[in-house]
């Protein structure tokens, strides 16, 4: 079963990868280029390695937040 | 993981993908993903993370009336709070510098850092080794595309003694609600390996109760060998020996069911590997006998009876075949 962008709506969601910085900014972070998981790169609904404002747009929205940990290729 | 708060973010870094839920304040709704020696994927599926989703939006939109139900969710503080601080953490002037594809913290670094940590203390104990055990070593199976609906009871297993049925759905365990399996093994975790008594609240038909499973001492065993973090434990073996083909058998002259391991690789940088060659160790030598025992089928199956059977200072008996001459060898194993 494909992964449904409707059910990520509910969440503000950050990915973290096992080999970037945290305090990079997603605009520049390369994670987003490495990564070769389509479902993802096409995605603008991800926040790469920051915390702070996935916390931030979780307050502005009243979503919890899905933090995801994964290998980077 | 460099920069990332190892207060906040407990869970098996020894898993290739893993996910937290959490509240904008810091509160954890749970965690999902699960691995084991069977695959990556074994226990996950995106159905059950579906559900999983699902469940906690329902915490969430019952957030903060639940909270002391969270409250063990999260683990109790650390001396450190980032992989840099971590005591047991090498290397940590390369790491340090900025991020790039040599010098990052993959997430089974945190354990290895605990377990180097644990070993230099003098505190190396099995039961730390025995991470995120799962339910079934408590005899329950829990359905991977659901995480919380109970496939099987074990026969004779602590839960089938507790009254536990197939069919039965997890809803709490210790008073922490479910979204996973994971959340499971949680709660498993924080538990001692001697005798525990765990109390699993499961819902049937409408009905919810509480059963009490009594563990018996050692409950937490369970195969490892697929953690990243086992490679780095004291002793650190380097060297290759996967399991020969029937093909490479037959070439051998070795019986094609034969189990034997091929020495094809031994690392400069490893103590034991050199040591190894120092004692006479050769690539291409094919072992057969690993401490008097036939050898396990496979690297990681090695490296696995190694570690559970020998620590730095002691020696490895080997026999190995070379031109059809079985040769004893003694390993001396360094941390």
């Amino acid at each position: 079963m494909p992964f449904s962008r409707t059910l990520l709506r509910p969440f503000a969601i950050i990915l973290t990868g096992l080999f970037a910085a945290a305090a990079l900014h997603a605009a520049d972070n390369p994670l987003k280029q490495t990564l070769t998981d389509m479902n993802a790169y096409y995605a603008n609904h991800w926040i790469y390695n920051d915390l702070a404002a996935a916390r931030a747009e979780a307050r502005r929205t009243g979503k919890p937040i899905f933090v995801t940990f994964r290998c980077v290729p | 993981m460099k920069g990332v708060d190892l207060n906040l973010f407990q869970f098996d870094h020894d898993l290739n993908w893993a996910a937290m839920f959490i509240n904008a304040d810091g509160t954890i709704y749970g965690r999902y993903g699960t691995q084991s020696a069977a695959g990556p994927d074994a226990f996950n599926s995106i159905e059950s993370l579906e559900k999983a989703m699902q469940r906690v939006l329902k915490l969430h939109a019952a957030h903060p009336r639940n909270q002391s139900s969270l409250a063990g969710k999260r683990g109790k503080d650390r001396s450190y709070r980032t992989a840099l601080e971590m005591p047991g953490m090498k290397n940590k002037d390369r790491l340090r510098g900025p991020t790039n594809r040599g010098n990052c913290i993959h997430c089974h670094m945190i354990h290895d850092a605990e377990n180097l940590h644990a070993y230099r203390a003098g505190k190396m104990d099995w039961d730390l080794l025995w991470r995120y055990p799962y339910p079934n070593n408590l005899g329950i199976e829990i359905d991977p595309d659901d995480g919380r609906l109970i496939k099987a009871i074990k026969r004779d297993s602590a839960a089938e003694k507790a009254g536990l049925l197939a069919g039965d759905e997890v809803i709490a365990v210790k008073g922490q609600p479910m979204i996973s399996i994971a959340d499971f093994q949680w709660v498993l975790h924080n538990l001692p390996n001697t005798a525990v008594s765990v109390t699993v609240t499961s819902k049937r038909g409408d009905r919810t109760a509480d059963y009490k499973v009594a563990a018996k001492p050692g409950w937490k065993k369970t195969d490892f060998s697929w953690r990243g973090s086992l490679w780095a434990m004291p002793p650190q073996v380097g060297i290759f020996f996967p399991q020969m083909k029937p093909e490479e058998l037959k070439k051998a002259g070795l019986p094609q069911d034969a189990i034997a391991c091929r020495v094809t690789y031994m690392a400069n940088n490893n103590q034991t590997a050199q040591a190894a060659k120092r004692a006479g160790l050769r690539l291409k030598d094919i072992v057969v006998e690993l401490d008097g025992l036939p050898v396990p089928p496979g690297h990681r199956a090695v490296n696995y009876y190694i570690k559970q059977n020998f620590r730095p200072g002691q020696n490895l008996p080997l026999t190995v075949l070379r031109n059809g001459r079985r040769v004893k060898l003694s390993i001396p194993l360094h941390e």
